[in-house]
């Protein structure tokens, strides 16, 4: 009895933020095409401009902010990574009121933080509304979640600081510098998800960043430097019908260049069209592959005792080169359990900091690996 | 102090002397156990109560943030939600969470009446990311909650409330019934959808409070955007002194100047600051219980003494101390105190639940929204009491252990009391200095207090003064009753000796006196206070409340309900055909120079156009000026608590910035001790950006049927109290009554142990006279007569106690009414001294002097001449 009431109250959790995802409105958007529920589109008519698209896009129906990274300390056991997500997701399109108490934006966030030598992962959830303890201005970088922020101090030079704390013990504060020019995946920045002509999004990246700052644990403060990449999607659309999720893989490079590949998989098995591999050369040229010119393919796997969730936590991304010779990496994630769990939204998904090593087994780079619709299909909630 | 040896001694001496007398005298040591039982258990129950009343402040919050660090609320009405905006962002680098709060009242309608509930709303989207986050260390307990809690359901239903457990089985609520709940100006429909998530594990879950999501109560209060409070919590790691200091100065960095942030312990200081001046004078009464108590601890010792003297002769001719003697009965007080102070915790058990009713009602009616529940039996003051006991016996026992001690050795003593022989020129002496120390101490100033008004310490000590000199005059007086009563009644024997007694009185005598006294004056004190504020109430009431009709929300009645009536459906009333005249009133808290006070919005024209204010002083001329929202009339607590008058100038925050404005006015206004501001209710309006009203004066046509008028009214506005003119006046009355009904039981207490102590002494004297009795009775006086001894004693005695009791209840009245009233809550009252109450007062403790006396005179006439009890 108890269990099917867990059941049935995740069940409407899930449905309930799925809903907010998915509620059919009119778009007030001027500049961009509506989707059939009124939530703008990314348009090629419609070119990203900087620093404004750093911001917030209320009229697209989704959109987040994903920083990954990984750190260290002065002490060879100082070893860390991180993950901080901001999403933001309207309810309704802006010209429409929400239904009772719902608010018209909803922010959630995640947070997670992993010592590497112990294995210690900690991760949080956050939900807010936008009226007060969240928000994302629309002209510039600066977004927040309670305490945790992301914004952009120098427009120019496109720096960043980041502050976060999980389970108000381990906080973050860092300045994050590109060292690299910022990239824009797809066409003009659109990158087409699945075959639903609506499946897009604008995607723009900072592949590597610098980052300095100070991780602040039980009032000890340890000085940390390190890499991150981060992320910014918006749309309104990002699985077509048939996807249940996606593998996605962010490597930064000892050789000064990165990878990054998408995976969309479908309910069958097999992998999408869709899925998309980039190289991004240490001097800023980007190399584009598209899904028959890669693979992904699972080495090993993870077992979540929570869920029962079969993820590839050891897999190998293998091409053929320019010079028309096969390369390939082998990405590992450690500690196995990088799993999130959303308390509150239910959304469960693998978030893994790991190491790159090439076909000889030597470590070349460092990695996140985001494994999405493991537990259960995301389509109609992304 | 006991040396080293001395133990074993002193052991057996006790047992000796004190156990053995405890043993031949069970009923006596009872009835005295039972007397310092009762006046200790009046003391810890009110003591228990003021600590409720207290934590009832802020318990409410507890439930759902758990304990805050700091608060912030707007120095006048409300907060909007750009306010929590901007504490977020002053906080963005500390790890704070933040619940900004509505709060209303709510209410049920039950069979007969309605129940009040504080309906609390907060953001259910940000509790449960703080439920989360602070769960994660004890996922365990908690975590399968916050799963199941399907926050998005909730926020789709747009009604959804949740309840304390007990609240819900106690109306029988299931998660998705649909409940009508009065709010504000309507009747509207919730849905209860389960328990209240516990943040706080040891939060108090039966309170009488309701929670919803804080939009859906927002939306459905029409009360869109606002907040009546931040509540600002910190993990328990970091509320260290250097972590709370930061939030604090990043908090008043951001203050606009319309926040006051509170801490913790600064907020508790404003809930208790509110009722300071009613908890420092029930804590006054319940120690006059006490006081009372321990003058029969007093007396009970020194019978002890008188009845011992031989033996503690032959003590000391055996050897043993001074010292040890005084010791002895020092002992045997302070084990009188710790069992009747254990005796009096145990009947705090009882007493407690029953004052604790009574001073809820009054608090929830004067200053803010409480709960039965609250009460918790606080080891600190079970502990103040039982040490208060012990030392209060100790100190009682004081002189009767030194006349013990000083009982010369092998001489044996004619029995008397330790005062016996104290000159009675003595006496004259105290009341003249006493008297004098009184006078002196009635002119003091106050000393300051935190709610602002004063704490009158004259009052007080010119109180207990006025107690020594009434008790000296009697003592001095007491040796002229033969001579003055005598020629009454020459011709019955029985009366002159009873009388005969007092030509050389025993100190029990004086203790006895005393007590009466101090009862009969306690009372009478209270009969003329409440008398006179009576009398002063009921003719402002008479004077304010003018209109044929007024309405006000159901949940009004509390003081804390910040329910008001919506503009349009004001306007909608007011508009009634039936209407010719109307005016609404609007109410916000304010904090003006840190204190805690309310504004009113009146509406100018009414007031010129229908004067009905009470005025101290002459009206003024000016109310005009008030539109322009730069002066304001005051009441005369405000006058006290912040010093001003007519003329003078007050500053106030305001959303607008900071207003001065100019006194002209003066209205006696016996709401509260907080005082309030009046102001043009325009322009409140724009200072607090809310229309809405807390009541509306109605004044019909002349040819209207008021009572199908208020009918219809009712029927239309179910949510609404509609009450007539006269209704309204008996409900303040009412409330009147309801404030003053731990008064009344605080002072039945005193006159009960007073008359036990009459008795008491009656029983003493009666068994050192056994002798005399014995003789008598064998010189033919009959048993009846013999009776009318005591009886004749005992009712001279409290004669004398009630006629001095009534004087110094008429100068203790005095003192509460000019200085003690005045100074703690502000008011004036007119004087009213209600004869009749005093009459039968007196005629009552007499009555209940004579039944107890003829009690134990009967019985004492049948004793045989050796037997002690």
């Amino acid at each position: 009895m108890g269990q099917d009431r867990n059941k049935y109250c995740r069940f409407s959790c899930r449905q309930a933020f799925a809903l907010s995802f998915l509620v059919s409105a009119y778009s007030f958007g001027q500049d961009y095409p509506l989707s059939d529920e009124g939530f703008a589109l990314p348009s090629d008519t419609k070119a990203l401009e900087f620093p404004e698209d750093h911001g917030s896009h209320p009229e697209f129906k989704s959109e987040w902010w994903y920083l990954t990274g990984h750190l260290e300390g002065p002490k060879p056991s100082e070893q860390f990574g991180f993950q901080l997500t901001f999403f933001r997701s309207a309810t309704v399109p802006a010209d429409q009121e929400p239904e009772a108490s719902q608010p018209r934006q909803i922010y959630m966030a995640h947070a997670a933080a992993l010592n590497k030598s112990s294995g210690e992962h900690f991760h949080e959830e956050r939900f807010n509304r936008g009226e007060w303890n969240a928000n994302a201005e629309v002209d510039r970088l600066s977004v927040f979640n309670g305490n945790w922020r992301i914004a952009m101090v120098d427009d120019s030079a496109e720096e960043m600081r980041a502050s976060f704390s999980i389970n108000g013990q381990r906080r973050f504060e860092l300045s994050l510098r590109p060292s690299k020019p910022k990239v824009l995946f797809g066409e003009n920045g659109i990158s087409r998800k699945g075959e639903n002509p609506n499946a897009k999004s604008y995607y723009i990246t900072f592949s590597r960043l610098e980052a300095e700052g100070k991780l602040t644990v039980d009032q000890k403060v340890v000085p940390v430097t390190g890499v991150a990449w981060m992320d910014h999607e918006i749309s309104s659309s990002q699985l077509s019908e048939g996807q249940i999720g996606w593998n996605w893989s962010s490597l930064i490079l000892d050789d000064g260049s990165e990878l990054m590949a998408y995976v969309m998989r479908r309910d069958d098995g097999s992998v999408d069209a869709y899925s998309q591999m980039y190289i991004i050369e240490p001097d800023g040229n980007t190399l584009r592959y598209s899904s028959d010119e890669f693979k992904w393919s699972p080495i090993d796997f993870w077992t979540s005792p929570r869920n029962g969730a079969r993820y590839p936590i050891e897999y190998s991304i293998s091409w053929i080169n320019q010079e028309g010779q096969e390369q390939m990496f082998i990405v590992r994630s450690t500690p196995h359990n990088q799993e999130i769990y959303g308390a509150i939204s239910g959304f469960t998904y693998y978030e893994g900091a790991g190491s790159v090593y090439d076909e000889n087994g030597l470590e070349v780079g460092k990695s996140y690996t985001e494994l999405t619709g493991y537990v259960e299909s995301l389509y109609g909630r992304f | 102090m006991i040396l080293p040896g001395e133990t074993k001694l002193l052991i057996h001496l006790a047992q000796r002397v004190v156990v053995r007398r405890w043993t031949q005298q069970k009923l006596k040591t009872l009835a005295l156990l039972l007397v310092v039982a009762l006046g200790v258990s009046v003391f810890l129950s009110i003591g228990l109560t003021n600590r409720a009343a207290i934590n009832s402040f802020s318990s409410f919050t507890g439930v759902v943030a758990g304990e805050s660090q700091y608060y912030v609320r707007s120095t006048i009405g409300s907060l909007d939600l750009a306010d929590a905006r901007s504490v977020r962002t002053a906080l963005i680098k500390t790890e704070a969470s933040l619940f900004p709060t509505l709060e209303m009242m709510a209410s049920v309608e039950m069979a007969e009446s309605q129940e009040n509930y504080k309906l609390i709303g907060v953001d259910f989207l940000a509790s449960a990311s703080h439920l989360y986050r602070t769960s994660q260390a004890n996922r365990e307990l908690q975590g399968s909650r916050i799963e199941n809690m399907g926050v998005f359901d909730y926020l789709a239903q747009g009604n959804s409330l949740f309840a304390p457990s007990s609240v819900a089985s106690r109306h029988q609520w299931q998660a998705g019934d649909d409940i009508l709940f009065n709010l504000g100006s309507e009747q509207i429909e919730f849905r209860y959808s389960g328990e209240i998530p516990l943040i706080a594990s040891d939060a108090n879950s039966e309170l009488p409070l309701l929670v919803m999501d804080l939009y859906a109560l927002a939306r459905l209060a029409d009360r869109v955007g606002q907040i009546d409070r931040i509540d600002i919590t910190l993990p328990s790691e970091l509320r260290t002194q250097s972590y709370l200091e930061k939030v604090s100065n990043l908090l008043e960095q951001a203050n606009p100047g319309n926040w006051v942030i509170e801490s913790n312990a600064e907020r508790i200081k404003t809930g208790s600051a509110m009722t300071l001046a009613l908890r420092s004078n029930l804590r006054a009464l319940s120690a006059l219980s006490l006081l009372i108590a321990f003058l029969l601890v007093f007396q009970a010792l020194d019978s002890s003494v008188s009845q011992r003297r031989e033996e503690i002769a032959s003590l000391r001719s055996l050897g043993v101390t001074v010292r040890q003697i005084r010791l002895l009965w020092l002992l045997e007080a302070a084990v009188i105190g710790a069992l009747g102070g254990v005796a009096g915790i145990a009947l705090a058990s009882l007493t407690a639940r029953f004052f604790s009713g009574m001073v809820n009602e009054t608090v929830n009616a004067l200053y803010y929204f409480t709960a039965d529940d609250t009460l918790d039996y606080a080891y600190g003051e079970i502990g103040l009491a039982w040490v208060t006991a012990i030392a209060a016996s100790i100190l009682a026992g004081w002189f009767p252990a030194r006349a013990a001690s000083l009982t010369p050795p092998a001489q044996l003593l004619k029995k008397n009391a330790l005062l016996g022989q104290a000159r009675r020129a003595i006496f004259g002496k105290i009341a003249v200095l006493t008297g004098v120390l009184g006078a002196a101490a009635y002119f003091l100033p106050p000393l300051p207090a935190p709610n602002g008004h004063g704490a009158p310490i004259g009052g007080y000590i010119s109180a207990l003064a006025a107690n020594a000199c009434a008790i000296s005059i009697g003592c001095f007086a007491m040796e002229s009753l033969p001579l003055c009563l005598a020629p009454l009644a020459r011709r019955y024997k029985s009366f002159l000796i009873g009388l005969s007694r007092f030509r050389k009185p025993v100190a029990r005598h004086r203790l006895a006196l005393g007590s009466v006294t101090v009862a009969v004056g306690m009372t009478a004190a209270m009969v003329v206070l409440i008398g006179s504020f009576e009398k002063t109430v009921t003719s402002w009431l008479e004077q304010v409340i003018h209109a044929d009709v007024y309405v006000r929300s159901k949940q009004s009645q509390s003081a804390e309900a910040k329910n008001a009536i919506s503009k349009e459906i004001a306007q909608a009333i007011t508009s009634e055909t039936q209407v010719e005249d109307s005016a609404t009133i609007s109410r916000f808290s304010i904090n003006i120079y840190g204190l805690d006070t309310f504004i009113n919005g009146y509406d100018t024209d009414y007031l010129i156009r229908k004067p009905h204010l009470s005025w101290i002083g002459s009206p003024p001329d000016n109310l005009e000026s008030m539109k322009t929202g730069e002066s304001a009339i005051i009441s005369e607590s405000f006058q006290e608590r912040f010093n001003v008058g007519i003329g003078d100038s007050i500053d106030i925050s305001t959303v607008l910035g900071e207003k001065t404005l100019r006194i002209i006015g003066i209205q006696s206004d016996f709401g509260n001790e907080s005082g309030s501001l009046g102001v043009d209710q325009i322009v409140l309006e724009k200072w607090t950006a809310r229309d809405d009203a807390q009541g509306i004066a109605l004044h019909l046509k002349s040819d209207v049927d008021l009572e199908a008028f208020v009918s219809d009214l009712e029927t239309r506005y179910p949510a609404l109290e509609i009450s007539p003119n006269r209704v309204l006046k008996d409900q303040a009355t009412a409330i009147f009554h309801q404030t003053f009904a731990i008064t009344y039981a605080l002072e039945g207490v005193g006159l009960f142990i007073s008359v036990i102590g009459l008795g008491a002494m009656l029983f003493s004297l009666t068994l050192e006279r056994r002798v005399e009795i014995s003789a008598l009775l064998r010189l033919g006086m009959s048993r009846a007569s013999l009776a009318s001894v005591g009886i004749t004693e005992a009712l001279a005695l409290s004669a004398l106690g009630i006629v001095l009791g009534i004087m110094l209840g008429l100068v203790q009245g005095w003192i509460l009414i000019y200085v003690v009233n005045k100074q703690a809550f502000g008011w004036t009252l007119s004087l009213s001294i209600p004869w009749n109450s005093l009459l039968l007062l007196g005629f009552a403790t007499l009555l209940a002097g004579l039944f107890v006396s003829w009690r134990i005179s009967w019985w004492s006439s049948g004793l045989p001449a050796q037997q002690e009890e």
